[in-house]
């Protein structure tokens, strides 16, 4: 029974093993293949060009979108970083502004009120300092002439006594 | 990439109608066969497992022998989801004893489905290519003795399964 069954398979394998197709429908097989095959190595060509293209142009834009990225992120962060900054009141700021310039003057003009009165000190010393002088040379002209006369008197007097 | 295709072309000349026979041998159909052999050279043209083997030619017809087999468990799911009878359909109005057969070798080919891949391969290469063992055992890497044991073993389980099926059937039409 067993060796029926395994005869019987081996019969159709072997059957099977006959089948021939036809020789033209094998070249015709062949033949397509082969173009399939061309078709797609053709595909395949035009694909590797297509993706290092667009490799390329997706490789600029990657890198521009990370440059704009970048950009964006530092300009936020720097906003982000400076501290808010107070709301500026002009008229505050002019009102203090007026009320520096005043003191400042007031500042000045005492200042310049003191030194002043601080030279005119040093004018009145030295005019009174040339005056003292002045006295006193005005007293030794005076000495000067007292004796003068007194002398020239004596001379006189010499003379005249001589021409007696 | 230019020399995978040089090379299948050249595979293609010298196996390609071996290659053919063989898968119409397992589909029973021509027009099957035909473009299941355009499948296996596009298939082969991005498989990394046909560069990498070191025999292609064997490499090729182990992979045209899964195709074949996976178009006959599609086309059966196929009729069995449209509740058709397992029939061979002819044309030319065949005698009654060529549909017989035909349906005999239909049997026998789902049969063989239902062995696993390597001893499916080695029947195939044995029974219906008529290889001698020696061939088989280097196209598959193994020795001589293993193939012959592989053979047999394959050949016990195929008689299982068709008594299984034959069972199958009487049990269905009683």
């Amino acid at each position: 029974m067993n060796n029926d069954k395994e005869n019987q398979i081996r019969f159709r394998l072997k059957v099977i093993s006959q089948i021939e197709p036809k020789e033209q429908a094998i070249t015709s097989a062949i033949e397509k293949t082969k173009d399939v095959l061309a078709k797609s190595q053709k595909q395949k060509d035009d694909n590797v060009v297509r993706t290092s293209g667009a490799f390329i142009c997706g490789q600029i834009l990657k890198y521009a979108i990370a440059a704009v990225i970048l950009i964006g992120v530092g300009f936020i962060a720097g906003r982000l970083a400076i501290p808010a900054q107070p709301e500026i009141n002009m008229e505050e700021i002019q009102t203090m502004m007026d009320k520096k310039c005043a003191d400042n003057a007031e500042k000045i003009l005492a200042a310049s009120s003191t030194l002043m009165d601080k030279r005119m000190y040093e004018m009145v010393n030295v005019i009174e300092a040339a005056r003292q002088k002045d006295r006193q040379w005005t007293a030794a002209a005076f000495d000067k002439v007292v004796t003068d006369n007194d002398r020239m008197g004596k001379s006189i007097i010499a003379l005249a006594s001589r021409t007696n | 990439m230019r020399d995978r295709h040089k090379e299948l072309l050249e595979l293609l000349d010298k196996s390609g109608a071996g290659i053919y026979t063989l898968l119409a041998r397992l589909t029973l159909r021509e027009d099957v066969a035909e473009e299941l052999i355009q499948e296996l050279f596009l298939k082969l043209s991005n498989s990394r497992g046909f560069e990498k083997s070191n025999c292609r030619e064997a490499y090729a017809r182990k992979v045209a022998i899964n195709l074949a087999f996976d178009w006959r468990r599609k086309i059966r799911k196929k009729l069995d989801s449209q509740e058709y009878a397992y029939e061979v359909v002819t044309n030319d109005g065949s005698p009654l004893s060529k549909i017989i057969k035909s349906e005999e070798l239909e049997e026998m080919l789902n049969t063989l489905e239902q062995l696993n891949e390597n001893s499916r391969q080695i029947i195939i290469l044995r029974y219906i290519e008529q290889q001698s063992y020696e061939d088989i055992a280097e196209q598959t890497g193994k020795t001589t003795h293993q193939v012959r044991a592989l053979c047999s073993k394959a050949l016990t389980r195929l008689r299982d399964l068709m008594r299984t099926d034959n069972k199958n059937i009487s049990a269905k039409e009683t």
